[in-house]
């Protein structure tokens, strides 16, 4: 599904090529909704209750579930069809990264900038892995200018997400944005953080929704940040990128009125997780919000749904997952010096599979956690928790 | 192409699982070329291929047959 990336640095799979990714999709659906779905059934059904001690927490699920066949069935099938996201792609771009290069170096500027710092030394928790099954992982670089890793994620989340994901695979931003004018009316951000923001696909919701702002996205990986640039110039939005790792960034203290995050806290260490809270709350002004999109907490899931989230963990290459999920954000924003009183936590759903009007709905009441809180699968709701300096 | 990560007692059975998902995906691909050749050219039940054609199905037969195993290859 590359049918999702439409801009300038859209490649050009083969027919073949687009319908393995099709397939990959279709598969990824079907284990992510059907064979879940069967799963936790046949855990509440058979598994758990022939269990001497009922599970308590995500890890002892994770044993009770490990002899299980149709549980490793759907693991095996979840890797395989991850490694099938990457592969599905790799060959198109791989093919077209010369002529992505040329079409990202000519694109016309429109405002924004991308600034690279190659004395950067990548942390280990990027380099050293495939994070995510993704061969070469994030930064891996083929020459001057290379952006192919860039493209090749993007393509990936267009297969990986089946559409959940939104049609410019930006719904988590697009929703996180929506939350906060329709929250928070009044707040008129003038410089918007996006840290950890891979190809940009969630920094550029914040510049549509709030077009006077400066919004600037920062991440460790090379190749990513030319293709957030170049990606950004394609869409027509002014937004600056910059090679810096968040738990030192070389902005002045009180630069930003926002830091974002989405999906990155996860895959830090917990000391580098603790460092970017820290400058979260260096960086802000007074009356400045943090908000961070992430998978909810182990506290706030049964053990079956916790254990379910951190499937990631033990299978897809992500392994500070779930040291992140056993924190409590509330602390974490505590320990860094945000008011324990400003903290807030809320639930948003999907704007894309929901539409604009009953998000609203949502956000007027009361956030709910539910079953498809954090869960990539049908009916999605994203997992905010933040808080206001 | 390769994980070191494996859910199975016999990591042969992972292997068999990547393979049965390469072929099911070839399958789909297959089926999807097809239809695409038909609604252009009508039903290809009675054509016959030029030499060529064959020569390089024959090598992409060989490729097919190569990635659908190559998580034994790593």
């Amino acid at each position: 599904m590359t049918r999702l990336v439409t801009h300038a640095l859209a490649v050009r799979p083969t027919r073949n090529e687009r319908a393995a990714q099709d397939f990959t999709s279709s598969l990824r659906g079907h284990v992510l909704n059907q064979m879940a779905s069967t799963m936790k059934s046949r855990y509440e059904s058979e598994i758990a209750p022939r269990q001497p001690v009922p599970p308590e927490d995500g890890r002892a699920v994770h044993q009770a579930m490990k002899p299980d066949q149709y549980f490793r069935f759907y693991s095996a099938m979840r890797i395989a069809a991850q490694q099938m996201v990457w592969s599905s792609v790799s060959d198109a771009v791989t093919r077209d990264a010369d002529r992505l290069r040329d079409v990202a170096a000519n694109l016309p500027s429109c405002g924004g900038s991308l600034t690279l710092d190659p004395a950067l030394e990548v942390p280990r928790s990027v380099s050293a892995i495939d994070v995510h099954l993704m061969p070469g992982s994030y930064c891996a670089e083929a020459g001057e200018n290379d952006l192919a890793a860039g493209a090749v994620y993007e393509n990936g989340l267009s297969v990986f997400s089946f559409g959940l994901m939104g049609k410019n695979l930006d719904d988590i931003g697009e929703s996180s944005a929506f939350w906060l004018k329709h929250a928070h009316p009044d707040f008129a951000p003038k410089d918007i953080l996006d840290m950890g923001c891979s190809v940009g696909h969630q920094t550029l919701p914040w510049k549509r929704a709030y077009p006077d702002a400066n919004v600037t996205g920062v991440d460790v990986a090379a190749p990513c940040l030319r293709y957030a640039d170049g990606r950004a110039r394609a869409q027509g939005v002014a937004a600056h990128f910059l090679q810096a790792n968040a738990t030192a960034l070389p902005f002045p203290d009180q630069s930003f009125d926002v830091v974002y995050s989405s999906m990155f806290l996860h895959e830090l260490p917990l000391k580098d997780i603790k460092a970017v809270f820290a400058e979260a709350r260096r960086l802000l002004r007074p009356g400045g919000l943090m908000l961070t999109f992430e998978l909810p907490p182990n506290s706030e899931l049964s053990a079956y749904d916790g254990f379910y989230l951190d499937w990631d963990s033990w299978y897809n290459e992500e392994p500070f997952y779930k040291i992140f999920r056993d924190q409590d954000p509330a602390t974490l924003c505590a320990e860094a010096g945000f008011p324990a009183e400003n903290y807030f936590q809320t639930v948003v759903p999907s704007l894309g599979w929901y539409g604009e009007e009953a998000v609203e709905k949502a956000i007027a009441g009361p956030a709910q956690m539910g079953t498809n809180t954090g869960r990539l699968a049908d009916g999605v709701q994203w997992f905010h928790f933040g808080s206001w300096v | 192409m390769k994980s070191a990560v494996k859910v199975f007692d016999d990591p042969a059975i992972d292997a068999l699982v990547r393979m049965l998902l390469e072929l099911a995906s070839e399958s789909w691909v297959t089926r999807a070329r097809l239809a695409a050749v038909e609604a252009k050219i009508g039903s290809v039940e009675d054509l016959v291929l030029p030499a060529e054609t064959e020569a390089a199905l024959a090598s992409e037969r060989d490729a097919f047959v190569k990635r659908i195993f190559a998580v034994l290859e790593g």
